[in-house]
């Protein structure tokens, strides 16, 4: 184990590093751009053996990706907000080619106006493309998140590209002190790739991608929403490998401080580091404040939000994104609509929040903690969806 | 060369049992490039009929491993694979040798009564050729050249234009029209719709010319020798000034005439003062002229000849010689002198002190002369025609070179100078090598104007600019055939579309084809070529030199599409060769920049029996529609001669 | 009709794991007319081979033995090009 300071970012490069895919097919964003360019440098010192394809627009890093997943060689590639959006049409043909792909995102908000900064517009808008989504709170999540990425997309039960986002410039850009691992425990961790179906298998030809009619697009499909609820039961299983390997404790989602909580948070990416602090400063108070930070967003643990959510009082969701229903933010929806199989169902209500870096203080988290106790005193909500430091 | 029977040995990478229509061009294009190497293949193709026709789930005709990703990044998707087999490679995962190949489909003006000046003077824009050296002036140095016409845009226009209009500047021309506008010793350019926005705008009407650089300061006119006559004096050099001054009065006030008594050359002139000048000068040269009651003459037949050959005979064929435009000011100055002289009038200006010159001729070649002649003295004229005799009148002034024209109306009286106007008909460009400068003439006042296959193509030029080791084919039906025959940059000039129909107010696509093949050669790849399924050899070879090639290469082929191009089915090979032999569609290749014909028909027919044979052509065949036809063959012959010039050019070592 | 596959029996990600596959749907149903060849005329020059857009013409050892006609669909390419004209497009 070594301690180096690295950023998100960096962090994100050194893990492809010991990770050394076959295919890197890239093009810069900010604040995506560290990612290739450190990695690029690696290749070209020599200290990976990685094939870079420097493309020409994001829809062929895609493209190029799938080309290269296809012929069975590792392949990754990174990206943010609009370069996310211009492939986006290749971001659905890749899940439904089934194609292992690992994929870093740095969220950035997407434009409309252009703004580099963090939200999660980007992959909450991907939510429905088939990929597997993990949101990581620092570094340190960021780095050990893509390696065990790797494990899962790879899984033959699984075989569904990941996407492994963290917050733009908030955890791209700083520095943090992260333990690494062994160059080669991750090598043996992740292993060899071997795909069934190769386009270099010249003697067993296949087809990828051919017309469906009405007569077989559904059943394709189908099995895709299959593959997904079967990546749900076996990733714990992938999770408790790595925990093993590399003596963590990874889960599909965090519980901080839930088990005697009355009221809580739940929240995506770095906010929840944010929001530990004032988890611990409430607690000195004497208010039971607690916290559930999912790390997987797709799948979707419903029962693990079931259990960690309804024996409390009162409960905020933060979204750094607004889905533009008018109903509150995605993160938001899907709770609620977990929350309404469970026999408890405590009040819940939204906080959108950060949109385009909009900085979140300790202190509006502390005025969420505050309505949360309103609510467990009267049971009674005020406004179902809030917005958390926008100028009136 | 390649060997059918030999061929016919190469087991089929396309099955039977595709569904892509009876007689396609496709599968034959197809069939014919996987002929090209005997190397396992991995092939990749773009949304398309292609596509769609051969991978019907769960049928695939593909023998081969196979991938199909999106509409416009085969290119993009092939260069992934490509770049994975040479990384498994070096890991010594893959041990083979495989080809890669992607199957891609394809996705200001001035009005009509402009005239521009060209060499042969003031001609209607309508009419002006390729080739033809037109009079345009250099945006950095304000100097007058020559430039030959590439290209003349036509295109039919409805809508607003901006016109320009003042006292001596007058132009009609589309919004987005580059416009020189004279600003601080130079022409910048702005577009048409500019000149509203701004308040005024410069234009100078005055440039500068410094000779062709053949003339020096102290040089003598040459005149033929003939053989000796009578007792006549031979002549054979005459000092420069001089001759040219006596060339301006001969010009405006000469004559010749033919008698028993010899050749007779006679200057008119009433005017005493007028008279004895000329006497002076002709004395001077050596002519030993002789004063009568209204002229000044001279015999001689030598210069009889040379007069009449240089400078024309009889008042409506006077010309000035080319070779005196050419000279620097210093000579041009005197051979104007002596032309107003003649036949013009000085008239002084009031409350100005400055002169207006009027010049009066009926010869429409010394009238282009004189314009000529002005422009590169820097001054500038206006010109009208009168309309019982025709007769020319050549406004020459001396002031207002510098010129604004004001887009609102000031407060002191004067007009709106630049507005809008509607119109409806066509709008025209010459296309200039260089410089985008025209001298124009539009109600007489002369003034100085400017004049330049889709979706998956940055993809491919990507791919091609990385230097992948695959073989891009653009399999060319010329639309976007499998989606309902919809219009693409691929399709020619005058095809009638389903997003651009034939119709009553319009005769298809009025623009020309891309020229995929030089776009692509322009990427500087190894090997580049065109081919045609109807040329079998041609193809496979041109295939096989493709797979061969390391590095990208790329095959343009036509593969015709009988439902599209409405034509019977059995005949998609025939109208394939007519295409070839008429010059519509030339077989080239492109090997490291080296241009040259693989296939030359013996003599190109015209291109109207091979638009005759399909039913996206037939309404170009009406009434009204034959200047397209017209169009279409000068497109292709044009295009033709800048296939053997870049031949030419690139042969002979590269 | 054969029974269409359902989703838990057709492989994943949508390909298609073997090649040629298109050979099992015969396109020779399509046709309206048939190439027949007169055998003696011709001259084996292959061309109706080369220009066929569904591979329907049978060459072994260099010489064209005929037509397949499950797939051929009748275009009339072969006839139209064929330089002794010795095939003929009749109805089937």
């Amino acid at each position: 184990m070594k301690l180096t300071a690295l950023t998100g970012d960096q962090a994100a490069a050194e893990a492809m590093r010991q990770i050394e895919p076959d295919v890197v097919a890239a093009y810069p964003i900010t604040p995506q751009t560290e990612i290739v360019m450190n990695f690029s440098q690696f290749a070209a010192d020599g200290r990976v053996k990685t094939e870079m394809i420097p493309v020409e627009s994001e829809h062929s890093a895609m493209s190029a990706c799938v080309g290269s997943a296809a012929s069975g060689a590792r392949t990754m590639t990174a990206t943010s907000a609009n370069g996310l959006a211009l492939m986006w049409e290749i971001v659905y043909i890749t899940a439904s080619l089934r194609l292992p792909i690992v994929m870093p995102v740095v969220n950035r908000a997407l434009s409309g106006p252009i703004n580099i900064h963090c939200d999660h517009s980007d992959t909450m808008g991907a939510r429905d493309s088939g990929w597997i989504q993990l949101y990581s709170e620092n570094a340190e999540e960021v780095y050990e998140n893509i390696i065990v990425a790797v494990k899962i997309a790879e899984h033959k039960k699984i075989l569904l590209p990941v996407m492994v986002c963290q917050d733009g410039f908030i955890t791209s850009h700083a520095v943090e002190g992260i333990s690494t691992f062994p160059d080669d425990k991750v090598k043996k961790f992740i292993g060899e790739y071997t795909l069934e179906h190769s386009l270099l298998d010249v003697e067993n030809p296949v087809t990828y991608g051919p017309l469906d009619l009405q007569d077989f697009y559904f059943e394709h499909k189908r099995q895709e929403a299959e593959a997904m609820k079967d990546a749900l039961k076996t990733i714990p299983a992938v999770l408790a490998e790595f925990n093993k390997t590399f003596n963590k404790s990874h889960d599909l989602v965090e519980e901080y401080k839930l088990s005697d909580a009355e009221v809580a948070i739940v929240v995506l990416s770095s906010t929840a580091g944010t929001a530990k602090g004032v988890v611990d400063e409430l607690r000195k108070k004497g208010v039971k404040a607690g916290l559930l930070k999912p790390r997987f967003f797709r799948p979707f643990p419903k029962e693990r939000i079931i259990k960690a959510l309804s024996n409390l009082k009162a409960v905020a969701v933060l979204d750094r994104s607004d889905s533009f229903s008018g109903e509150g933010g995605p993160l938001f929806s899907e709770v609620k609509a977990a929350l309404y199989e469970s026999q408890k169902r405590p009040p819940v209500i939204d906080y959108i929040f950060g949109l385009g870096g909009r900085d979140i203080f300790p202190e509006d988290i502390k005025k969420v903690y505050k309505e949360l106790e309103e609510i467990k005193k009267t049971g009674r909500i005020k406004a179902l969806v809030n917005y958390l430091g926008v100028r009136n | 060369m390649a060997n059918i029977k030999e061929l016919s040995k190469i087991p089929e990478r396309l099955t039977p049992g595709h569904r892509l229509c009876s007689g396609c061009g496709a599968s034959i294009a197809v069939r014919q490039i996987l002929m090209g190497t005997t190397s396992p293949i991995v092939a990749g193709a773009a949304t398309g009929c292609l596509e769609v026709a051969t991978t019907i789930y769960p049928y695939t005709a593909w023998n081969v491993p196979f991938i199909h990703n999106a509409f416009e990044n085969v290119a993009a998707t092939i260069s992934g694979a490509e770049t994975a087999y040479r990384a498994l490679k070096k890991k010594g995962k893959i041990t083979k040798d495989i080809k890669f190949v992607a199957f891609g489909g394809d996705g200001g003006c001035y009005s009509e009564d402009t005239e521009i000046f060209t060499e042969n003077g003031f001609r209607n824009i309508k009419n002006i050729k390729v080739g033809e050296k037109i009079w345009s002036v250099n945006p950095e140095t304000n100097i007058l050249e020559l430039q030959e016409n590439e290209k003349l845009h036509k295109y039919p226009y409805e809508g607003r234009m901006i016109r320009g209009k003042s006292r001596f500047i007058d132009f009609l021309i589309t919004p987005n029209h580059n416009v020189p506008m004279w600003y601080k010793g130079k022409w910048e350019f702005i577009k048409g719709v500019d000149l509203l926005k701004r308040y005024k705008t410069a234009f100078s009407r005055k440039f500068n010319w410094y000779g062709d650089g053949n003339d020096t300061l102290w040089m003598v006119i040459e005149v033929p020798k003939i053989p000796k006559y009578r007792y006549q004096k031979e002549f054979s050099k005459f000092d420069t000034k001089k001759w040219l001054k006596f060339l301006g009065w001969y010009i405006t006030e000469g004559c010749l005439y033919k008698s028993k008594s010899g050749y007779l050359i006679r200057i008119y002139q009433s005017n005493k003062d007028k008279k004895e000048k000329i006497y002076r000068l002709l004395k001077d040269l050596g002519l030993s002229p002789f004063k009568c009651n209204r002229s000044v003459d001279f015999q001689s037949k030598q210069i009889y000849e040379y007069l009449e050959r240089e400078c024309g005979k009889g008042f409506k064929n006077k010309k000035i010689p080319k070779w005196v435009l050419s000279l620097n000011k210093h000579y041009l100055k005197e051979i104007f002198g002596s032309l107003i002289e003649g036949d013009g009038s000085i008239t002084k200006q009031k409350n100005r002190r400055s002169y207006h010159i009027k010049f009066i001729t009926a010869s429409k070649e010394l009238m282009n002369n004189m314009v000529e002649l002005v422009l590169k003295l820097g001054k500038n004229c206006s010109i009208s025609q009168r309309k019982e005799d025709g007769v020319y009148r050549i406004g020459i002034g001396f002031n207002y070179l510098n010129h604004k024209l004001y887009s609102r109306r000031r407060l002191y009286g004067n007009k709106q100078q630049v507005f809008l106007e509607d119109y409806k008909g066509f709008v025209y460009c010459p296309q200039l090598k260089k410089n985008h400068t025209v001298i124009t003439k539009r109600n007489g006042k002369i003034s100085l104007s400017g004049n330049s296959y889709d979706i998956g193509l940055q993809s491919m030029s990507g791919a091609f600019e990385r230097g992948h080791n695959f073989v891009y084919v653009c399999y060319n039906n010329e639309a976007y055939e499998n989606t309902g025959v919809q219009r693409s940059s691929a399709t020619p000039k005058g095809a009638s579309t389903t997003t651009a129909p034939a119709g009553k107010a319009s005769y298809g696509k009025p623009q020309l084809r891309k020229d995929l093949t030089a776009i692509v050669a322009a990427h500087n790849i190894p090997y580049v070529a065109q081919g045609s399924i109807s040329h079998w050899n041609d193809l496979v070879t041109k295939s096989q030199k493709a797979f061969a090639v390391e590095g990208p290469a790329f095959l343009n082929v036509l593969s015709l599409c009988h439902r599209g191009w409405r034509y019977p089915q059995e005949d998609t090979v025939k109208i394939s060769k007519l295409a070839v032999e008429t010059g519509y569609w030339p077989l080239i290749e492109i090997e490291k920049g080296i241009w040259h014909f693989t296939y030359k028909p013996k003599e190109r027919k015209p291109v109207v029996e091979f638009l005759r044979t399909q039913g996206r052509f037939k309404h170009l065949f009406k009434e009204g529609n034959k200047h397209v036809l017209e169009e279409i063959q000068r497109d292709i012959d044009n295009q033709w001669l800048r296939l053997e010039k870049l031949v030419r050019a690139t042969s002979g070592g590269g | 009709m054969k029974k269409k596959k359902g989703w838990k029996e057709i492989p994943i990600a949508g390909i298609i794991d073997k090649g040629g596959t298109a050979r099992e749907y015969k396109t020779g149903s399509w046709r309206t007319f048939k190439p027949v060849v007169d055998k003696p005329k011709c001259i084996n020059c292959l061309q109706c081979w080369i220009y066929c857009p569904d591979s329907s013409v049978l060459v072994k050892d260099g010489k064209m033995e005929g037509f397949d006609y499950d797939y051929c669909k009748g275009c009339g390419i072969c006839a139209s090009i064929c330089p002794v004209k010795c095939i003929k497009m009749e109805k089937g």
